[in-house]
């Protein structure tokens, strides 16, 4: 490669790579803990979790009591199961009967509980892992948030290939030559190299499926020109499932039984249930359905289902779970790689460290960004400006922790004392992060932040469990002996993060400071 | 340690041309190439499918060749070739045997 290109692309990578640094931080840390939001809700609620299985479930009792409050009649319900809690999510649209009153009409969106058949809202159902998760593609800013995420990841996949070309001929020396006795500026160079090519295809996964997700209008637009705007044809073609049906009329009929079609209806060996449907509800031509999968251990894409007519039982449309076919299996493992739900919580941790290495590779970034351009020959106001982005940037990122690790104790203290969750945690997480950044900031001490947010993060880390089991009575060996996996993953994940906390902070001595370039020429 | 600041251009019009060869004209080049390959080969729909993820590893490539050319413009107008090409590749392919 000519010294030109080089430069072109060393150029390209560190330009684009600061851009998105501690927005693709923020993304990295918060889908950390994004992959663990089911366990995080479980954790929320402290309740014991009865695993239920899904068939067994009283769906006629549900749909009663619904029937009762909201009246079905017309509407189509989406139900959809959560992988280990006792609550199912119901997606319910407005009655396609014309009829029908305007209150009918409303669509509705609740999270029922599967015994009690009580319903919340999505805003008072909300927990920490929903706010994690949501966080990881900033959706907090409403309707353009996912379009910057998207960005971000698309920058992402740029600063990736850039930095394989750039760094190509070194990876390997870089490797084997870590020394962290060396300059600051050898340690984050060498730990970016080494790290960032250990963690590359973790990392390019999530970039190109990072970018697909928040951008895939840029997919189906080239797309909807090929199928001349027939967005209902491109979707029943990309998208198979069952046909939308119109509404015709009421059935004078009794309603027949859903928890019968649901025992009667998956006969194939080890189907597992994650989803359930009813179209036109009460109508003649109501149709019942069911979605599920094979375990993750017999096949990893391929999903079953089957509609039947409610009446009749006639089957209308079925698909085995192993006759799967190529279209929906790429969208399938574009999915289960993003999400990393098909190894069980040990493939879940591995996915929780790449993450985390990915944030360091990120924060040695902008920390070379930061040592190289700390120079003689730079003018003192280039020199502060690029200190004072260091120093913001570096606030919030590593503050990150030990916000996230205080919001763990303040939604185990607060939970059941707001009635709308969505805005309690909102304006704790964001002034509490707020308040620290400012802090940070001010302080104006890169190693203050970093030794702080270790400490504060590793103190605040040991008290999650703790706080679960005086205020739950949720004590780590009670609940490994009562078999809560949910709550016992989320424990031990903070008892394993604080301690490694502990463990850096004390081997990080102040003496670190004289190997940065800002020793040398101090601002 | 930062790149040599000789090697890059500091002018605003070509690094204007550069990125937006590469974000729009990338673009451009990548959509146009699966469309035309959608409407060419069999298998329509599953090039369809595998454009979730090759349509942004293709649009990745072409936003980063323009910067190896030393006038952004010359890179534009090699890009404003090729989509005519594909453009019209597809064009032809969609009236000759349109899919829908």
């Amino acid at each position: 490669m000519s010294k030109r290109n080089y430069n072109v692309f060393f150029n390209a990578h560190t330009v684009s790579g600061i851009i998105i640094s501690f927005l693709l931080y923020v993304i990295f840390f918060a889908g950390a803990f994004a992959l663990f939001k089911d366990e995080i809700t479980v954790w929320e609620e402290g309740e014991r979790i009865n695993r239920t299985a899904k068939s067994d479930i009283d769906f006629d009792g549900m749909l009663t009591k619904l029937d009762n409050e909201y009246n079905l009649l017309g509407r189509d319900l989406q139900f959809r199961f959560g992988l280990a809690e006792d609550h199912v999510s119901l997606f319910m649209s407005g009655s396609k009967d014309s009829l029908a009153s305007e209150k009918a009409k409303e669509s509705h969106y609740f999270i029922t509980n599967i015994h009690t058949y009580e319903t919340e809202t999505y805003a008072e159902n909300y927990s920490l892992g929903e706010f994690l998760y949501r966080l990881h593609f900033f959706q907090q800013l409403p309707g353009y948030g996912i379009y910057i995420a998207g960005i971000v990841s698309l920058l992402f996949l740029f600063a990736i290939v850039t930095g394989v070309i750039v760094h190509w001929k070194k990876i390997i020396s870089n490797l084997f030559n870590f020394n962290p006795k060396s300059t600051l500026k050898r340690v984050w160079t060498d730990a970016h190299t080494a790290l960032g090519t250990i963690g590359l295809p973790f990392q390019l996964l999530f970039a190109v499926t990072g970018a697909y997700f928040c951008l895939s209008i840029f997919v189906l637009a080239p797309a909807n020109i090929i199928y001349k705007n027939d967005r209902k044809k491109l979707m029943a073609d990309l998208r198979p499932g069952p046909e939308e049906e119109d509404w015709i009329k009421a059935s004078q009929e009794k309603m027949p039984s859903y928890n019968d079609f649901i025992k009667q209806s998956p006969k194939w060996k080890n189907f597992e249930l994650n989803g359930a449907m009813i179209k036109n509800y009460g109508g003649v031509n109501m149709h019942y359905i069911i979605k599920g999968k094979l375990p993750d251990h017999h096949q990893i894409t391929g999903t079953g289902r089957i509609t039947k007519n409610a009446y009749s039982g006639e089957i209308i449309e079925e698909k085995h779970p192993t006759n799967s076919n190529y279209i929906e299996s790429v969208q399938e493992i574009t999915h289960r790689l993003h999400y990393g739900d098909f190894g069980g919580i040990s493939l879940k941790i591995i996915y929780f460290l790449l993450a985390l290495l990915t944030c360091f590779v990120i924060i040695s970034g902008v920390l070379i960004w930061i040592e190289a351009r700390n120079r003689r020959n730079m003018t003192i106001r280039q020199r502060l400006y690029t200190a004072g982005v260091g120093r913001t940037y570096l606030s919030i990122c590593l503050s990150m922790l030990p916000v996230t690790a205080l919001a763990f104790i303040f939604v185990k203290f607060s939970h059941g004392h707001f009635q709308i969750k969505q805005s309690a945690i909102y304006a704790f997480y964001f002034l509490t992060w707020m308040a620290f950044i400012l802090i940070f900031r001010l302080k104006k001490d890169n190693y203050f932040t970093n030794k702080m947010s270790l400490l504060l993060g590793g103190i605040f880390g040991l008290f999650v469990p703790i706080v679960n089991g005086v205020v739950t009575g949720n004590w780590i060996w009670i609940t490994i002996f009562q078999d809560q996996k949910e709550i016992v993953t989320i424990d031990l994940l903070w008892l394993i993060i604080a301690s490694l906390c502990f463990g850096i902070y004390f081997s990080i001595k102040p003496s670190i400071k004289e190997q940065s370039t800002y020793a040398k020429y101090p601002l | 340690m930062p790149a040599n600041p000789k090697h890059l251009t500091k002018s605003f019009s070509q690094q204007f041309a550069k990125i937006s060869a590469g974000v729009i004209g990338g673009y451009l080049l990548a959509a146009l190439l699966h469309m035309s390959l959608v409407v060419w080969l069999p298998f329509s729909k599953e090039i369809l499918v595998t454009s979730t993820i090759t349509l942004f590893l293709l649009w990745c490539l072409f936003a980063i060749l323009p910067f190896l050319f030393k006038n952004g413009w010359r890179a534009w107008g090699y890009y404003f070739v090729g989509i005519i090409i594909l453009f019209v590749c597809f064009y032809l392919g969609d009236a000759y045997k349109p899919i829908f």
